[in-house]
């Protein structure tokens, strides 16, 4: 996995790439605490590129989603998921609930 | 009738993940499974193999065997560990009709094998350790693997 963070001027984008199994979830999840810990709650995260996203995965961005969220302060949102991220996403029941962008440029114009 | 098999043991954690998933991607290439099969199995696999590296050995080292084999038209995989017993029926099914602010954050990956998959069966016994046994039917190309690539010919012995 590979991971580089931006700071935008209404949110931070995390871009994702590559393999996210339950051996490098934590790590994804220690870098979405790193940024919620300095008080960044309006999170794009760009997953054109992931090619493989467990359960482990959407454990860090559902626990992430939800400190977002908290007191109604922000929110994570997800963009450009390809279809192997898209089909995780509907066999859990999660596409319902993350707000999800066709384009990076979308998701982050929407804070 | 069995007519492709292949096996894998390690003694490894979380970190073999990626060598796992390498595994069953070349044994479903070699299998002739249908490609639009294979993230299913692939993903079904993974989320075994983190269960049983996170539950059954608590995140140290323990040893795991795999195998695949096409058994007509299915394919069969099973794994098996030494950790601890797993119960499934100790992880509730996620209610996809929560809000997501309510929903219990686990139990996503057994979810996910019992969707990916045809057939998920746990089994356990003190003196063979845990045993799953998922099978995706319908995906082999009966009795007929692709062929393994050439191996490269070692160069012919002097004779002296």
């Amino acid at each position: 996995m590979e991971l580089s963070t931006v700071d935008m001027k209404r949110c931070t984008l995390f871009r994702i790439s590559g393999r996210v199994d339950g051996s490098v979830a934590p790590e994804l999840g220690s870098q979405l605490r790193s940024a919620t810990d300095l008080g960044k709650y309006k999170i794009v995260i760009n997953m054109q590129d992931v090619t493989y996203a467990s359960s482990a995965c959407l454990r860090e961005l559902i626990g992430a989603w939800k400190t977002c969220r908290r007191w109604n302060r922000g929110d994570l949102r997800l963009a450009e998921l390809n279809s192997n991220v898209d089909k995780v996403l509907d066999l859990t029941g999660l596409k319902s609930q993350f707000m999800i962008f066709d384009t990076e440029a979308e998701a982050v114009g929407s804070f | 009738m069995t007519s492709f098999r292949r096996e894998l043991q390690l003694v490894g954690t979380m970190a073999d993940l990626p060598r796992i998933g390498e595994f069953i991607e070349g044994a479903c290439e070699q299998a002739g499974i249908a490609p639009a099969a294979r993230f299913d199995i692939l993903m079904a696999v993974d989320e075994a193999c983190s269960n049983v590296f996170e539950h059954a050995y608590c995140c140290l080292a323990g040893e795991v065997h795999l195998s695949c084999e096409t058994r007509d038209e299915d394919l069969v995989i099973t794994v098996r560990d030494h950790g601890r017993a797993f119960n499934p029926e100790g992880v509730p099914a996620p209610d996809m009709g929560l809000p997501l602010e309510e929903r219990p954050i686990g139990g996503l990956g057994l979810h996910l094998m019992r969707r990916l998959m045809d057939d998920v069966t746990f089994s356990f016994s003190p003196e063979h350790g845990n045993l799953l046994v998922m099978a995706k039917r319908g995906v082999a190309m009966a009795g007929a693997p692709a062929p393994r690539p050439a191996r490269a010919r070692k160069p012919a012995e002097r004779k002296k």
